[in-house]
């Protein structure tokens, strides 16, 4: 009987030490596996490997050219829609210059305009 | 201020038919003090989508400078020109160079030239003399 009431003790304890941890860790510590570094672990456990850098701020890339069609299609899917930033790790910044060539594009029929946006 | 002018002129009409086309526009443009610096021929093209019924396009880019009540002629010509399928005029965020426009236009043009009139096969190598039947 003493030994089962220090068990629920015990539980408890520890169910109060996770439920703060919760909030910042995002229960990344609740499967007890090793924290992946700069990882965003979520409930289920995913793990992200590589930190997504923009590309054009790695080619130092102040103007997108929209009539440059080869670089705006790999940022568009064959349907013909962006591809969000959270996809392809684009910066805020850029991925609006993107959007603007993009629907510059569009407009003179370089590049697909979204399947289910042209009847 | 240099601007950039995208025209799709419409797909079945030869090439002389879009040179004067695009000089009729030029000259519209040059009456209120416009000029172009540079006109890009992207040649025919096919159109991601059909405009007016048509999928292909003979495709043209121009630099110019004009002032604004010259720019806003060039649009309302564009506009109502039967061989123009589409166009656009947008001020680029960076001024564009002119020079390394030029550079690239010749040398696609070049490329192009040579694709089309590809250099003669080499000759085909001698054949050797045989040798003499040994007696």
């Amino acid at each position: 009987m003493e030994e089962r009431r220090d068990r629920d003790r015990d539980r408890d304890s520890r169910g109060d030490r996770m439920g703060d941890m919760g909030g910042d860790m995002g229960g990344r510590g609740g499967r007890g596996g090793p924290g992946g570094k700069g990882g965003r672990g979520g409930p289920g456990g995913r793990r992200f490997g590589r930190r997504k850098v923009c590309r054009f701020c790695a080619e130092k890339v102040h103007y997108i050219d929209w009539k440059e069609v080869r670089i705006l299609r790999s940022f568009v899917t064959e349907e013909g829609k962006i591809i969000p930033r959270r996809t392809t790790g684009n910066c805020s910044a850029h991925q609006r210059k993107l959007t603007r060539a993009i629907r510059r594009a569009r407009t003179m029929a370089l590049i697909p305009v979204a399947a289910n946006h042209h009847r | 201020m240099i601007h950039e002018c995208m025209v799709l002129f419409d797909g079945g009409l030869r090439r002389e038919q879009v040179e004067a086309s695009r000089s009729r526009i030029e000259q519209a443009f040059a009456k209120l003090g416009g000029k172009v610096h540079l006109w890009d021929m992207w040649g025919e093209r096919r159109l991601s989508y059909p405009i007016k019924g048509k999928a292909l396009a003979h495709i043209a880019v121009a630099y110019l400078e004009g002032s604004n009540e010259a720019r806003a002629e060039l649009a309302r010509v564009l506009k109502y020109a039967e061989d123009v399928l589409r166009s656009l005029i947008v001020r680029p965020d960076e001024e564009p160079d002119l020079a390394q426009i030029a550079a690239k236009i010749k040398a696609r043009s070049e490329r192009d030239a040579q694709r089309d009139n590809p250099p003669p096969p080499p000759p085909p190598p001698e054949a050797a003399p045989e040798p003499a039947p040994a007696s």
